[in-house]
C-alpha cells in the first residue's frame, strides 16, 4: 500500500495556516486599539512587593501622596510576590515603575531591557540566620547546608555569592544549594528545623527570627557586600517612560511619605494596620539601626563588577548608564 | 506505510513553527517575551553542549521514575489484594475518591511541614500524583476482565499464580499501559512544580530547576528551549516506549486498546 505523506492533510493545514494569520492580523488591529485608548487617559502604573522596605509607597499609596503630585493621572497600583513577576509585568509593558533590588534590576538590563534606576527606596540590615548551633560563622557552613533565599539571581542569592567568594573562593559555592522560598515561608522552614540551615532575612523578618531562641545571625548583609548598599531601588520602564515630571512625583510622594513616617505618629499607626502588626512593634523596626529611605542609590557598581566577573552578568555595565540622575527641583 | 502519520507530524511541526516565526516578526513585542525560533535553536545547542541540561533531564527522568516504581509496586499489591478481599478494595474505592482528586501541588504545603523539602518530599508529591490514578486504572482493567476468562483458567485447572500470569495479567495490561500514560504525564507535572517549589532537591536539579532558574534569570530564549525539551522528552517516551511496550504486548495478543 503506497500512501502518498502528507497529502490528504496538504487542504487542513492550508486551511488552518490561513486562519492564523487571519486571527494574526486581527490581534494586530486590538493592539493599535489599545494604544490610542491609553494615551487619552493618561495612567502610571507601579508595582510594590511585601516587607518592611516598601514602607514608604505603602504610605504614599494609602495617603494618596502620588496622586497628589500628578494632577490628572491615574495611579494604578499593584503588589507581586517576587522581583521575577515585576520584570515580567515590566517586559510584558503592564508597569511603568516597578521596586526591587539592584541585582533583578542588573539582570533584566543585561538581557537588554532598557530599564533606569531613578531613585533608592530603602536601605536594610539584612542577616543570614541559622539555627544549627555548630554553624557559628559563615566559613562552618558545607555542602550539606541548604540556604533559603527568594530568588536565584536575587539580592539575598548575591550578596550569599559575594560571600561565598570571599570565605570560599568559589561564587557559585551554593548555588545548587539554594532553596526557593518567599520570606514567610522561609522563616517557618528555617525555625521547624531540618528543611534548610540558614535564611537570607530582611526585615521585619530577620527581626522576628533573631527574637526566638537559638537563631544566630552569621552574616550580614554589609559584611558581605563590604559596605553599605542600597537594598531597593524604584526602576522606569525606560529612560524617558514614564517622563521626568512623572519620575520626579514620585519621588516627592516617597519623600513626604518618609518624612511622615518620621515626624507624624499617625503615619505609622496608618501602616502598622496595612502591614498586620502592632503599631510599636513596627515603630521598632523603623528605628532599627541600618533601615533608611530614599537618599542615593548606592552599590550599583560593586553588584555590576562583581556579577560581570563571576558570570551572573554578560556584559559590564557603566554605573552612568544605569542610572538617571536625580532631577533638580523645578 | 509506517513512516506516513509521522511525516505529517512533522509536517503540522513545521508549520506551527513557521506561525511561530511569523509571529515573531509582525509581533512588536520583545525577544524577552517572545524569542524567534532560530534565538531557541541556538540557545538549546548552546545548552546542550554544555551537558548540564542533559543532566539535569536526567536527574527528572531519574526522579520520575523512582516515584513511579514507588507508587506502582503498592497500588499493584493492593489492587491485587482488593480483588480477593473486600473491604480492602472498598476502603481502595473510598481512598481514591477522597484523595484523587487532590492535585500535588495542593499538598505542598503540608508536604513541606512533614516531608521537608528534600528527595523524600518530591517522591511524595510523585507518588500521590501516581498512585491515584493507577489504582483506578487497575481496577478497571480487573473490572472489565470477562467473567468468563476466569472459569477457563479454572475449567482448565491453571494454579492460582498461572492463571494471573497468563490470564488476569494479559487482560489488564491495556488499563496498565494507558495507566501508565496518565501517570506519566501527572508525575511531569507534579515534579516540574514540585521543583519551581522546592528549588534543586538534588545537586544541580532537574528540568523544574532548569525553568526555575531560566525564569529568574531572564533567560527567557532558556525557558523556552527547557519547554521544548520537555516536549522531545514527552514525544520520546510517548514514541520509544509506550508505543514500543504496546507493539511488543497488546498489539501482538491482538487487543487493540
Amino acid at each position: 500500500m503506497k500512501h502518498r505523506p502528507g497529502k490528504a492533510e496538504a487542504k487542513p493545514i492550508a486551511g488552518v495556516t490561513l486562519c492564523i494569520l487571519l486571527i494574526l492580523s486581527c490581534g494586530g488591529d486590538s493592539q493599535e486599539h489599545r494604544r490610542t485608548r491609553r494615551d487619552d487617559a493618561p495612567v502610571l502604573r507601579i508595582a510594590e512587593q511585601f516587607g518592611l522596605a516598601y514602607a514608604p509607597l505603602v504610605l504614599a499609596r494609602m495617603r494618596g501622596y502620588v496622586e497628589d503630585e500628578l494632577p490628572g493621572y491615574s495611579v494604578e497600583w499593584s503588589r507581586l510576590g517576587n522581583a521575577t513577576a515585576i520584570r515580567e509585568a515590566m517586559i510584558a509593558g503592564r508597569l511603568d515603575i516597578g521596586f526591587m533590588g539592584i541585582p533583578p534590576f542588573l539582570i533584566g538590563v543585561d538581557r537588554g531591557t532598557p530599564w533606569k534606576v531613578f531613585c533608592a527606596l530603602a536601605r536594610m540590615p539584612m542577616g543570614l540566620a541559622t539555627t544549627r548551633a555548630d554553624r557559628s560563622t559563615f566559613a562552618d557552613l558545607d555542602d550539606s547546608d541548604r540556604i533559603a533565599v527568594p530568588q536565584p539571581g536575587s539580592i539575598q542569592h548575591i550578596l550569599l555569592a559575594m560571600a561565598a567568594e570571599r570565605s570560599f573562593a568559589d561564587a557559585a559555592r551554593f548555588d545548587d544549594r539554594l532553596v526557593t522560598l518567599a520570606h514567610p515561608d522561609a522563616t517557618n522552614a528555617l525555625l521547624s528545623g531540618a528543611a534548610v540551615t540558614a535564611y537570607f532575612a530582611p526585615p521585619p523578618f530577620l527581626q522576628r527570627l533573631t527574637a526566638e531562641p537559638g537563631v544566630s545571625v552569621i552574616l550580614t548583609g554589609d559584611e558581605a557586600f563590604g559596605g553599605p548598599f542600597t537594598f531597593i531601588v524604584g526602576v522606569s520602564a525606560s529612560g524617558d517612560h514614564p517622563s521626568e515630571l512623572v519620575r520626579y512625583a514620585v519621588v516627592r510622594a516617597l519623600d513626604r511619605a518618609t518624612e511622615a513616617l518620621r515626624d507624624d505618629p499617625t503615619a505609622i499607626d496608618d501602616l502598622a494596620g496595612a502591614f498586620e502588626i502592632p503599631t510599636e512593634e513596627l515603630r521598632e523596626q523603623l528605628m532599627t539601626e541600618g533601615v533608611e529611605f530614599g537618599g542615593t542609590v548606592r552599590g550599583v557598581g560593586r553588584f555590576v563588577s562583581f556579577m560581570h566577573r563571576v558570570g551572573y552578568l554578560e556584559r559590564e555595565h557603566a554605573e552612568s548608564m544605569l542610572l538617571i540622575p536625580p532631577a533638580e527641583t523645578p | 506505510m509506517k513512516s506516513s502519520p509521522r511525516f505529517t507530524r512533522l509536517l503540522w511541526v513545521v508549520l506551527l513553527l513557521a506561525v511561530w516565526e511569523i509571529t515573531r516578526r509582525l509581533s512588536s513585542a520583545s525577544v524577552l517575551a517572545f524569542p524567534s525560533v532560530a534565538m531557541v535553536a541556538g540557545r538549546l545547542v548552546e545548552l546542550l553542549a554544555t551537558g548540564l541540561l542533559m543532566r539535569q533531564v536526567a536527574v527528572s527522568l531519574g526522579l520520575i521514575s523512582g516515584g513511579l516504581v514507588l507508587a506502582a509496586l503498592p497500588a499493584g499489591v493492593l489492587v491485587l489484594v482488593s480483588s480477593r478481599v473486600r473491604w480492602v478494595d472498598s476502603l481502595l474505592e473510598t481512598m481514591v475518591t477522597l484523595f484523587h482528586p487532590l492535585p500535588g501541588i495542593a499538598l505542598l504545603p503540608v508536604i513541606i511541614l512533614w516531608f521537608g523539602i528534600g528527595v523524600e518530599a518530591v517522591m511524595v508529591v510523585i507518588v500521590h500524583s501516581v498512585f491515584w490514578p493507577l489504582i483506578t486504572n487497575l481496577r478497571a482493567g480487573r473490572e472489565a476482565m470477562p467473567a468468563v476468562y476466569r472459569r477457563v483458567a479454572e475449567n482448565l485447572g491453571m494454579s492460582a499464580a498461572d492463571s494471573f500470569c497468563r490470564i488476569t495479567l494479559p487482560a489488564v495490561t491495556p488499563y496498565l499501559i494507558s495507566a501508565l500514560r496518565i501517570c506519566w504525564a501527572r508525575s511531569w507535572r507534579a515534579l516540574i512544580s514540585a521543583e519551581m517549589v522546592f528549588g534543586a532537591v538534588v545537586a544541580g536539579g532537574g528540568l523544574g530547576w532548569f525553568l526555575h532558574s531560566r525564569r529568574v534569570f531572564m533567560d527567557t530564549t532558556g525557558l523556552f528551549v527547557g519547554l521544548v525539551v520537555i516536549m522531545a522528552v514527552g514525544v520520546f517516551v510517548e514514541d520509544g516506549v509506550f508505543r514500543f511496550v504496546e507493539s511488543r504486548t497488546v498489539r501482538r495478543w491482538g487487543m487493540n486498546p
